[in-house]
């Protein structure tokens, strides 16, 4: 979104010239569709992942471990090479921005090595995630101070390394991790006006949340994430009726993989056996069934502000109707015990396959329609992912399972040439 | 200007976080408390990976009788803190004692990380009555104290592993000179090597289906001296300076033999001299009556129990001047397998 940002940056003054918009209309218009002073995100790529590629080879080239290097000179070495990334990065800070960037990025990689390095001198091999924690926590301290995107982009990759390693490793829930990237990454998106960033926090958020509870209450795994996904999508609907539109573009983003999420799990409900463990769950005494709680009822009460106000989109009901579907017979089989609802997990995959049938073929009938490729392509790949999940369990005959493939293969190739018919017309 | 000052703090930060661990393990190797740490003899086809060398030590894996009482009754999880008792040192490497799950008052120690759920492995801390109702103690509980990687230059360790000897010839132990901290932190300050290699061969296997009283082997334990002065060993006649002792991953009832040693009642002295590069041999005929076992209250050879009951040969005689390592061979099962 921030191209447009910079297109309407460049096309004010000109209006201003022209008279079209009045001085105040145009500061107005500034500060609506604010531009980040970050610079541009292709060359910043590059550069950040060259850096990357520099610290990582001069990682490997200590690893090497020259026995004739003494210790303290491989120190002065590595220390050098530190504060000389970061002295040439300071140096070229206002000629140079994007080379700055680059050598502050080289800065953190070599923060990483020199951590490794102390560990490789003094044979250290004790608690071992606490080296990427530090390490992010001097990406997030130059992300801050700079700002800088590709140091936060580092500092998430970072922490999700911490986290993996801590719940991988050591079985620990580590929620550390969690509130790290809600209260040290997350307000970077304003710090950046990078509604990219929000949307890559909110895969963070999603992963370590995830592993969080995959350690400390298993059984709430499926149905947390689930929650979650609904409230973030629900935040985003409420959001759009926001008058900044920062607001709106990182509610959209950070909704985005909550989506993708939802999308996933409706899948995987259409599972017999994976719809069993979503829906057997164990509320406890902790900490993870208050969070469960808390999301369950902000997410609710968000959907009952949206009726009221008749702002519920598509999405929202979708996500509210798969959330309550899995969420009711869990929450009365948990607290009642209801003896009717044991077989509840052998026939509701059936309300998720027709779900995902009906979802698919609008979106592939209506993304041929409209001409979007992206929309169709989505529904095609989740119209054909449906039918071979269910080619092997529901199908026993090969006359069956032959239908299943002409009707997949006729349907695509009707949308095929809609979609064809509709860009025809769409193209001038 | 503020926001440079900032930019200036990040990058101190950055320098600061990384130089302050160097300085604080300096601090540790020139004021810590020093230990010498032997390494278990272990198969060397697992030693090395890439370029570090993989420690293993005697305590690395401890059995029940070394965990203290809060232990047994409420089981570790992984990832938790355990306490190791150090002791004297003798034969100039520090002796161990008991594990605890909070600091013993008054004691050195060594503090390491739990690195699997003991008693079993779905520990499961909501549910502390199942725990001490269904566990198995059989495994050892298994610690990591951080001083189990020696760094080297890429392509040394194949010297190192060389130097260290192969399961079917001497092995020399590697030491560990570490460094102590009050707080039980250990880190290591270099290596040496043992002026003892040991080597423990098979002298002759059973016959396969051989009646109970032939079904051990009969194993060969050499010690080498390898400086270049003469070491006397104050032994006792009839091998009776060295004992059989279970693996610490062996069941608790492999310690339990029929009966004490009738030949060492006597303190008969025969001293061996053993001068530079000279070897000397001692045989155990495992066949013995008294290295038969209690397995379920039945007198069992070594050699026809289960495969986990295994052992090594130690010296447990008095302090011998001028070596610097404990005297103990590979493991083996009775039946004459080497690990």
């Amino acid at each position: 979104m921030n191209k447009h940002h910079h297109w309407l940056a460049q096309q004010i003054p000109a209006w201003v010239s022209a008279q079209i918009i009045s001085a105040e209309q145009a500061k107005n218009l500034q500060q609506r569709y604010p531009v980040s002073d970050s610079i541009n995100l292709g060359r910043l790529l590059i550069t950040g992942a060259g850096a990357i590629m520099i610290g990582l080879g001069v990682i490997l080239l200590f690893a090497y471990n020259w026995a004739e290097m003494g210790k303290y000179v491989k120190l002065a070495v590595i220390f050098s090479a530190l504060a000389g990334a970061h002295l040439a990065a300071l140096l070229s800070m206002h000629r140079h921005p994007v080379l700055s960037e680059g050598l502050f990025v080289v800065g953190t990689m070599l923060m990483g090595a020199a951590i490794f390095l102390i560990g490789q001198i003094y044979h250290l091999d004790s608690h071992y995630p606490d080296a990427f924690l530090l390490w992010s926590g001097g990406a997030l301290a130059l992300a801050w101070a700079r700002p800088s995107l590709s140091q936060a982009f580092i500092a998430i990759i970072l922490v999700l390394s911490w986290h993996m390693l801590e719940v991988l490793d050591f079985s620990t829930s580590n929620h550390g991790a969690f509130l790290l990237i809600i209260a040290g990454i997350f307000p970077l998106v304003w710090r950046l006006h990078s509604p990219l960033l929000a949307r890559y926090v909110s895969i963070a958020l999603f992963i370590t949340l995830g592993l969080s509870i995959s350690i400390e209450s298993e059984r709430l795994l499926g149905i947390s994430l689930l929650a979650s996904a609904s409230l973030l999508i629900i935040l985003n609907q409420l959001l759009q009726f926001q008058k900044n539109i920062e607001y709106r573009e990182i509610a959209q983003e950070m909704a985005k993989p909550a989506i993708l999420l939802l999308a996933i799990i409706s899948f995987m409900l259409t599972f017999q056996e994976v719809l069993k463990d979503f829906i057997i769950i164990r509320l406890e005494q902790n900490l993870y069934s208050v969070a469960f709680w808390v999301v369950v009822t902000l997410s609710q009460a968000g959907f009952i502000w949206l009726f009221i106000k008749r702002q519920l989109s598509l999405l929202v009901i979708l996500s509210e109707l798969i959330l309550l579907s899995v969420l009711l017979p869990a929450l009365l089989l948990d607290l009642q015990n209801i003896q009717t609802l044991g077989r509840i997990h052998q026939w509701l995959p059936a309300l998720f396959n027709l779900l995902i049938l009906i979802g698919s073929s609008w979106m592939m009938f209506d993304g041929a329609r409209q001409a979007n490729r992206r929309q169709l392509v989505t529904g095609s790949l989740l119209f054909a992912l449906l039918a071979m999940a269910r080619y092997s369990d529901l199908f026993d005959s090969l006359l069956a399972r032959a239908s299943v493939f002409l009707l997949v293969g006729v349907a695509l190739f009707v949308v095929g040439n809609i979609y064809q018919r509709h860009k025809k017309q769409v193209q001038p | 200007m503020n926001r440079k000052i900032l930019l200036y703090a990040a990058v101190a930060l950055q320098i600061i976080a990384v130089a302050s661990i160097a300085l604080s393990k300096e601090w540790l190797l020139s004021s810590g408390y020093p230990l010498v740490l032997q390494t278990a003899p272990v198969d060397p086809r697992d030693l090395f990976k890439g370029d570090y060398v993989q420690l293993e030590y005697a305590f690395s894996q401890l059995p029940l009788s070394l965990l203290a009482e809060d232990i047994v009754q409420h089981g570790l999880r992984k990832g938790q803190k355990v306490y190791l008792q150090l002791g004297e040192t003798r034969q100039g490497v520090t002796q161990t004692g008991k594990a605890f799950s909070s600091p013993p008052a008054a004691e050195r120690y060594l503090t390491g990380y739990v690195q699997a759920h003991w008693p079993y492995h779905n520990f499961n801390r909501a549910d502390p009555p199942k725990m001490t109702g269904q566990r198995s103690v059989n495994h050892p509980l298994l610690v990591h104290y951080g001083i189990e990687q020696y760094f080297v230059e890429q392509g040394q360790g194949l010297e190192m592993e060389q130097i260290r000897g192969s399961r079917n010839n001497f092995q020399v132990p590697m030491l560990i000179q570490a460094a102590l901290s009050d707080s039980g932190v250990a880190i290591i300050r270099s290596f040496s090597w043992a002026n003892l290699a040991f080597k423990t061969e098979i002298l002759k296997s059973p016959e396969r289906n051989a009646p109970d009283d032939q079904a051990s082997a009969v194993m060969r334990f050499t010690l080498m001296n390898r400086s270049e002065h003469p070491i006397t060993l104050p032994l006792k006649s009839a091998n009776c300076s060295f004992t059989l002792i279970p693996i610490t991953s062996a069941p608790a009832e492999a310690g339990r033999f029929v009966a004490p040693r009738s030949e060492c009642a006597t303190d008969e002295r025969s001293p061996v001299v053993l001068a530079g590069s000279e070897t000397v041999s001692f045989d155990f005929d495992l066949n013995a009556t008294h290295w038969q076992v209690l397995l379920k209250d039945q007198p069992t050879a070594l050699g026809k129990l289960p495969w986990d009951y295994r052992y090594r040969i130690i010296y447990q005689g008095e302090e011998i001047e001028g070596i610097d390592a404990s005297i103990v061979s590979s493991s083996f099962h009775g039946s004459g397998n080497i690990d």
